[in-house]
């Protein structure tokens, strides 16, 4: 690594090598300076980790600066030593004075021809990356940051990963919610391609200020991205078509059709891009806003945070949440922007360190200083004082003690427009959050990988209790589903019309919304294989909606449940408007969208346009043979069978 | 100078035949330019090398050229005279010579593994890699090499049983934290990984590994002591470990210790000792200078017990905690 600093300096004193000049940023694991080297004059940036408030295995932080020291690439942030001082560990980086490209979106989005430079000089870093085996796995416009000229460099490893060969993949769930591509999700099995997906999604964010699907909770869109339809520019916004163009070979959802780093450089969008001297003016945007921003004044720059690692989520992000969950397996999740790492299957032994474990027992809590003990000293406790047994060896030459304020300044300072997600995630998540923690609701959190365990692991508990968390994978992470797990709850005894309304819900609404949601209800893996359902993200979300309702009007009030589906069956029946309208279309085509579950055997029965009372039941006898619908109560399909019967009394025509 | 005429290799074997007669140069040189000049084509030899190992894109590396590569590279000595000179090849090229000494003994015929038994038959390349730690400039580079070298038992064994192993503490101690860190992690490998023969060693040279143990533990590096006291732990937890685990908790000393971090300022060293502590205690057959410190502490043990990290969510800390408190109690 061409470091400038000297690596003799390595084992000096870092505060006596160092001067430091201004608190750039403070976050859950620490703080982020600027600082001299005194011998050089070299203006850095160094991260200072609290190791004490963290339970993590200390080791695990050394893989960003292994990576880190591993890349000699202009385009990635340079590392240039690490010290250990007291319980503090001191990260000093390439000093960055432009911002990250979050940073430099507050004025305003970006044009295209900007957005091409970025995009062109990302790919750089990402084919020096890729080449090497690395994935970064939080490409987003956060870790991106700029020089006072305009370059643009990658930053923060902390949850990268080194593939040992070609061939390898990563399964880990790792990234942050809004940025991560499907696989991911899905922990299917990844390689670099998935950092071509964040590009992608940082591509759009760049362009509209946001990324996709940032009107839903985070939690939400980890079930939508592998479910919905790719996101895309909206064509009718302008944007040319080398953009839009771009933008879709990024955003494939089938890793094996998405472009690599090489082939997107040849990409006409990114040959036209300009020099990235034209970057300046974002910069320069950014400064003149900071300045005109009062809220700003105190915060010169988050962007170092960004840059030496560890983020400044802590003055910026409401969600600010790096949570861990313990089931049986580790589990990390993050949320809004902050990094998320679930390690639900350890499938390869190539995977990442956090199979490693720590001990089952060894969960570690916050504490204060280092200590310095004896083997010599007493055997006794004496009145359990500590003094006569340790030596502090704390004090660090600055300590930060202007957090608050800056804390303060950075919760005042809005961003018009994004409060609609802010308010829900406040709302969904109030107690989870921590004051300190809540920001502007816009900048994405950062990767607190091994910092701020605790606070972390307590916040997790929330979706613990939701129950949620186990169904990621399969029906999206949201509490909304789980209640759709009633079978488990006690039931009051029931009258009839609440067991007919119970198996209503569970049977048929809940089943056939699980159809169209595209969930095999059971596999999950199928679950994720159904291509043929890709309907937007609002439409998945609606149908999400609606199923929570249902299953949750089936938990409660089982008998209204009954009440309400058969006034929809009995309003369709006596509706001429609805029969003017069904009428109109073929009976394959209805039954195809109302009853996708049904309708593969009956267009196999060949009698899909004119299904006689007789060619159903004749399939009925058929049924156990079916696999497709194996589990479906014989109930369900009776139901089905009146409701076409009592459709066909009023329409005889058939 | 002539190389550049001389060395078009035809095939990935002649490569590593041209890297080794380069390499040798690299000593006999003393002009920067051709100093520079060589390493260039070692760059170059390296990268070819570790692409033609790689096989074409998502294709095996086809078995021919691995073990062409391989029988040249056990030929030639090239292994070591890697890792001798990793500090002098440029940076590109040191870490492409971690990626072909690992994929090299990655390979597998059958059940066999020839490079770990090559190695196995070389042990000074396992010690030349350890030696690495004291350049800060490869330190990473060689550490990688060394992590996958210790995944097989013969050569973490050499590495364990040599005297060198003994070295681990300077490179943790007098390393900036990122090459410390993977010096520890690199000695947590040897004492973790193949349980059986650790064991074996650790029965055999109890009071010389204890000796340097102890000396980490009281580090006042707040990461090495962290670090090495939730190694201690696991070591003493592990089944295979059982004869050290009843000498180590039959020592005085040791319980003084951890008594004494129990009370350590830093939270973390607290938990890590609790998790050490909790064995003496657990202990049926207390030696009677064991039981008698704890009964001598028995009324401020209980006392601290039930206030110690008491805001812990952690069900089996607590419950392990309470049977500490009952087995005191019971002193």
């Amino acid at each position: 690594m061409s470091s400038s600093i000297p690596s003799g300096s390595s084992l000096v004193d870092p505060s006596v090598a160092y001067t430091l000049l201004e608190k750039l940023g403070t976050g859950s694991f620490g703080t982020v300076w600027k600082a001299k080297h005194n011998d050089t004059g070299k203006i850095v940036a160094i991260k200072m980790i609290d190791l004490e408030s963290s339970d993590d295995d200390i080791s695990e932080i050394q893989a960003e600066i292994a990576h880190l020291s591993a890349c000699d690439s202009e385009f990635v942030t340079r590392y240039y030593g690490s010290f250990v001082r007291g319980w503090r560990l001191w990260i000093v980086m390439e000093y960055l004075a432009g911002g990250s490209c979050s940073d430099l979106l507050k004025p305003g989005v970006f044009t295209e021809g900007q957005i091409a430079i970025i995009c062109r000089e990302l790919l750089m870093g990402l084919l020096y990356l890729h080449e090497e085996g690395k994935i970064h796995r939080d490409i987003k416009a956060a870790n991106i940051l700029l020089s006072a000229n305009g370059a643009v460099k990658l930053a923060d490893f902390g949850v990268a990963a080194q593939l040992s060969s070609h061939k390898s993949q990563r399964h880990t769930f790792v990234g942050t919610p809004f940025w991560m591509a499907p696989e991911v999700i899905r922990q299917a099995g990844y390689d670099s391609r998935a950092d071509i997906w964040s590009l992608g999604i940082t591509a759009m964010e760049m362009a509209k200020g946001d990324p996709p699907l940032v009107e839903y909770h985070p939690m939400r869109v980890l079930f939508l991205i592998p479910k919905a339809k790719a996101p895309r520019l909206d064509e009718n916004e302008g944007w040319s078509a080398e953009f839009q163009d771009f933008i879709s070979c990024c955003l494939q959802k089938d890793p094996k059709d998405r472009a690599t780093a090489k082939d997107l450089l040849q990409h006409k969008f990114i040959r036209s891009a300009r020099s990235t001297s034209r970057l300046v003016e974002l910069v320069t945007r950014y400064n003149a806003f900071r300045v005109q921003s009062p809220a700003k004044k105190s915060t010169p720059s988050k962007t170092l945070s960004k840059q030496a690692g560890g983020g400044d989520y802590g003055t910026i992000t409401p969600g600010t949440i790096k949570s861990e969950w313990n089931f049986d397996e580790t589990i990390r999740m993050t949320v809004r922007g902050a990094p998320v790492e679930l390690d639900l299957t350890s499938m390869s032994d190539d995977d990442d360190e956090w199979d490693l474990a720590e001990g089952s027992g060894t969960a570690r809590v916050k504490g204060t200083v280092r200590a310095n003990s004896r083997a010599t000293s007493e055997v006794s406790l004496p009145g359990l004082d500590a003094s006569s047994q340790t030596h502090s060896v704390d004090s660090l030459p600055i300590t930060p003690g202007s957090s608050d304020s800056e804390d303060a300044s950075s919760t005042k300072s809005g961003t018009p427009g994004k409060s609609t997600w802010r308010q829900r995630n406040d709302r969904e998540r109030g107690t989870v959050m921590r004051m300190d923690d809540v920001g502007d609701g816009y900048s994405t959190v950062r990767p607190v990988k091994k910092v701020d365990e605790i606070a972390s692991s307590r916040a997790s508990q929330e979706f613990i209790g939701t129950g949620s968390v186990r169904r990621i994978p399969d029906a999206g992470p949201s509490a909304k589903v789980t209640t759709a797990k009633s079978p488990a709850k006690p039931r009051k005894t029931l009258n009839a019309k609440g067991r007919a309304g119970q198996v209503l819900v569970e049977e048929v609404v809940l089943g056939v919304l699980d159809q169209v949601r595209g969930l095999g209800t059971r596999d999950i893996n199928k679950a994720y294989q159904v291509s043929t359902v890709n309907h937007d993200a609002s439409a998945v979300e609606a149908v999400n909606t609606v199923r929570k309702g249902f299953a949750d009007l089936g938990t409660a009030d089982p008998e209204l449940a009954y009440r309400v589906i058969m006034d929809i069956l009995g309003g369709i029946q006596s509706s001429e408007t609805v029969h003017a309208q069904i009428r109109d279309m073929t009976m394959a085509a209805m039954v195809d969208r109302s009853r996708p579950g049904v309708a593969p055997h009956i267009r196999r029965e060949g009698g899909a346009d004119k299904p006689s009372g007789v060619e159903l039941n004749d399939l009925r006898g058929k049924r156990p043979s079916d696999d497709l619908i194996k589990d479906r109560s014989p109930l369900a399909d009776m139901l089905y069978l009146r409701w076409l019967d009592g459709i066909k009394l009023k329409w005889p025509g058939s | 100078m002539n190389f550049f005429g001389r060395t078009k290799a035809r095939g990935p074997a002649d490569s590593i035949k041209s890297l080794r007669e380069h390499v040798a140069r690299l000593d006999q040189t003393s002009s920067a330019d051709s100093k520079r000049r060589i390493n260039e084509e070692i760059s170059r030899l390296l990268s070819s090398t570790k692409q033609a190992l790689a096989g074409e894109g998502d294709a095996d590396a086809g078995g021919d050229v691995l073990a062409q590569v391989a029988n040249e590279v056990y030929a030639s000595d090239i292994l070591n005279l890697m890792v001798v000179n990793l500090g002098k090849f440029e940076f590109e090229a040191r870490k492409d010579s971690c990626h072909i000494f690992n994929t090299l003994l990655r390979r597998q015929i059958g059940s066999r593994l020839p490079t770990v038994e090559y190695i196995t038959n070389r042990p000074d390349i396992v010690l030349n890699t350890l030696k690495c730690y004291s350049n800060p400039d490869i330190a990473l580079n060689s550490g990688m090499i060394l992590k996958e070298m210790l995944r097989y038992e013969p050569l973490a064994k050499i590495l364990l049983y040599s005297d060198d192993f003994y070295t681990f503490p300077q490179y943790i101690e007098n390393s900036t934290f990122g090459i410390s860190c993977d010096a520890f992690a690199n000695m947590k490998e040897t004492l973790t990984k193949h349980k059986p023969m650790v064991a074996t060693y650790l029965d055999a040279n109890y009071d010389k590994f204890f000796a340097m143990y102890t000396n980490l533990i009281l580090s006042a590096n707040y990461v090495t002591k962290r670090q090495s006291l939730k190694l201690l732990g696991e070591i003493l937890l592990d089944r295979a470990n059982y004869n050290i685990m009843t000498r180590y908790i039959s020592a005085e000393s040791n319980l003084k210790m951890m008594m004494n971090f129990l009370r350590d300022k830093s939270r973390n060293i607290q938990f890590e000792a609790f998790h050490v502590f909790k064995v003496f205690v657990a202990n049926p057959n207390k030696p009677p200078q064991i039981a008698s410190i704890l009964r001598r502490n028995k009324d401020k043990l209980l006392i601290f017990l039930k206030e110690f990290h008491n805001d812990k969510d952690d069900e089996q800390f607590n419950d392990e905690k309470q049977f500490l408190i009952a087995q005191i109690q019971q002193m």
